[in-house]
């Protein structure tokens, strides 16, 4: 019986418990807290994310730009450069191994 | 005043001395409310800070359906639970990296002391707040909600959005989980 009362006055304790006062300086820290928010609303632009997605977006596009165009011409100079030799043993009349073998077997 | 549908318009305008007086208005409210919960004054102030956020940045989502004081109220009682359930995802987490030891921090369990509470009753404070903190979410609210802030049950049935029945049922259950808890402490001291 004794043990129920003294719980019951714990419990209902609480109640009589004094309300506390937050900090003086509480409302000019949330309205710093929101000034700042506001600010990085609108620079949105610097946020991380969008920074990194930026980059590599940028990066891609360098690299499509910059493969593509080296590729082509890498294959139209090998053209080139086997057109040329071909145009040069055509008109010397050479073909290599022809050339070194009519030689041996006359030899 | 401040449940006038002119102030909220001012605002919904972020009217900055609308917010003042709004701030001046509940920011011991929010503040207690939230210190019943975390139990730790620091944290209450940055949480209380953090709902005081909440409310500017969706006040335009206040229809006027409820009172301002509930809605401020569901605010701060869910930023506070948010906060709560996160620590505790964060203890689960150390104690497994305990149980491997892969982690050096020790999770103490910190006994809280009310400011509110006077010497000769700190001891017994200690033990009702931490009988509290392990009661469910539900009835801790419900219990805060009547016995602390001093709240009607119809006030406090429109904050937590259940029917006076209900409520009731919460509170006797608060009851009875917190005499359970308590009778550890009585037969300790």
């Amino acid at each position: 019986m004794k043990q129920d009362k003294y719980i019951d006055d714990i419990i209902e304790y609480i109640s009589t418990i004094e309300k506390q006062k937050i900090s003086p300086f509480f409302k000019s820290k949330v309205l710093a807290r929101l000034a700042k928010n506001t600010s990085e609303e609108t620079s949105f632009v610097f946020k991380p994310a969008f920074v990194i997605a930026f980059a590599a977006l940028l990066l891609l596009v360098n690299t499509i730009l910059i493969s593509y165009p080296i590729s082509n011409s890498d294959t139209s100079n090998q053209n080139n450069v086997s057109s040329t030799e071909q145009e040069w043993s055509d008109d010397y009349s050479i073909n290599n191994y022809s050339s070194i073998y009519f030689y041996d077997d006359k030899q | 005043m401040t449940e006038s549908v002119e102030f909220i318009a001012l605002l919904k305008k972020r009217d900055d001395s609308a917010f003042n007086q709004l701030l001046e208005l509940y920011q011991h409210m929010v503040y207690n409310s939230i210190l019943n919960i975390v139990q730790h004054e620091q944290d209450a102030e940055d949480l209380s800070q953090e709902v005081f956020i909440r409310i500017f940045k969706s006040i335009d989502s206040f229809r006027g359906d409820a009172k301002l004081s509930t809605w401020i109220y569901r605010i701060t009682y869910t930023t506070a639970l948010e906060w709560e359930r996160k620590k505790k995802a964060g203890k689960a987490i150390n104690y497994f990296k305990n149980l491997i030891g892969i982690n050096e921090q020790k999770d103490s369990i910190a006994s809280f002391d009310h400011p509110g509470v006077s010497i000769e009753n700190k001891e017994m404070a200690r033990a009702l707040f931490k009988a509290l903190s392990q009661l469910p979410e539900q009835q801790r609210i419900a219990f805060l909600l009547i016995k602390s802030e001093g709240l009607s049950y119809q006030q406090a049935s429109e904050i937590m959005n259940k029917s006076i029945k209900s409520l009731e049922g919460l509170i006797q259950r608060a009851k009875e989980n917190l005499k359970l808890q308590l009778n550890n402490f009585y037969k300790n001291n």
